[in-house]
């Protein structure tokens, strides 16, 4: 598989990636909250003719709030939807804002990518100073995958590979390719783990509840 | 599985999405809901142990014939019968009342899916409206 097929096998979760990086995880769940609360609000004030608000002016805000309610709602629904299990989600991310001129820079300057180095025990001034630095950047068309499933640890296995540079500035760090496979399916099974329990109704989650009787013992 | 979503726009996407996995996915969600009902309650095992005793407590008859053994296990037993009998019904109630209460509910989310573009423009519209008013 080609660096291009990758990415474009990775294009479902784009639409994850740009609604996170314009309109962040948390700032929607709080949003989502808020609206929530304010329509419950503005429906119970819709029967309170004592309130200063108008009759009128509560039922329209009751309206506008549950329109944005739904709207935030299933913006959610979809983003849950779109970050599926057949892709690496945390590959995705790095793909996403990965420059075909230069890989290795955007491996450092994603979340996942400074992740994966500061858990081998790289200093964020050490990861500075190399982007800073004299290097060859390595062309995406240089990255070739001999099997048609390419998730995070087989993407930086690739990237290391290529990149001498790269692999120069490890060892500086005293990091040798064990160490540094290590911590990508660290950093890699953190987030598969967390993606597992944010959906919290999949067959796998609800299984591992106890069943009643075994609660009570019958 | 993902659709083929190629180059569409964000809004696109979603409207695809919408109508074809999104809808797929719900029933696969309302599926999976409706089985842990079913699993959480224990329908099944409650079923087949509906009329069995308590925790299994019970005394067993020591053989012979003492008509006071017979009739104080008798009546121990029947009580544990009937206090097992008693609790798995009240489970099985709330379970299927449960049951009934998640079949609703996805019903209704089915229903605001579908007619989501007309509720959406409709609380619009009516917001609208009222501050207007």
């Amino acid at each position: 598989m080609t660096f291009k097929e990758l990415k474009e096998k990775s294009r479902p979760h784009y639409y994850c990636l740009f609604l996170d990086n314009f309109f962040p995880k948390t700032l929607r769940s709080i949003l989502r909250g808020l609206m929530a609360l304010l329509a419950l609000v503005s429906f119970a004030m819709s029967f309170v003719e004592s309130l200063p608000l108008y009759f009128s002016l509560a039922d329209g805000l009751f309206f506008f709030f549950v329109f944005f309610y739904l709207v935030l709602c299933f913006l959610e629904f979809f983003y849950k939807s779109m970050r599926g299990e057949n892709i690496d989600y945390a590959l995705s991310s790095i793909l996403f804002v990965t420059d075909e001129i230069d890989v290795t820079k955007a491996f450092f300057e994603t979340k996942i990518g400074t992740e994966i180095l500061t858990r081998s025990g790289v200093s964020p001034e050490s990861l500075k100073d190399f982007i800073s630095s004299e290097r060859i950047p390595i062309m995406a068309s240089v990255l070739n995958f001999e099997n048609n499933f390419v998730d995070l640890v087989i993407y930086t296995v690739a990237l290391y590979e290529a990149d001498k540079k790269f692999q120069l500035f490890l060892s500086q760090n005293s990091i040798d390719k064990e160490k540094f496979i290590d911590s990508v399916k660290w950093v890699a099974d953190k987030e598969e783990k967390n993606r597992h329990k944010e959906r919290f109704w999949s067959r796998e989650n609800l299984e591992a509840i106890p069943s009643i009787v075994w609660l009570c013992g019958f | 599985m993902f659709e083929v979503y190629e180059r569409d726009s964000f809004f696109w996407a979603y409207v695809k999405w919408h109508y074809s996995q999104g809808l797929r996915e719900l029933f696969g969600v309302a599926h999976n809901f409706l089985w842990f009902v079913g699993h959480f309650f224990s329908f099944r095992l409650l079923f087949k142990t509906w009329f069995a005793p308590w925790k299994r407590l019970g005394e067993n008859y020591s053989g012979g014939f003492d008509l006071k053994t017979i009739f104080s296990s008798l009546v121990v037993n029947s009580l544990m019968r009937i206090a097992g009998f008693i609790s798995k019904t009240v489970i099985l109630i709330v379970g299927f009342i449960a049951y009934i209460l998640v079949s609703i509910f996805t019903l209704f989310i089915f229903i605001i899916w579908i007619f989501l573009p007309a509720i959406l423009l409709g609380s619009f519209v009516l917001a609208v409206t009222f501050f207007l008013i």
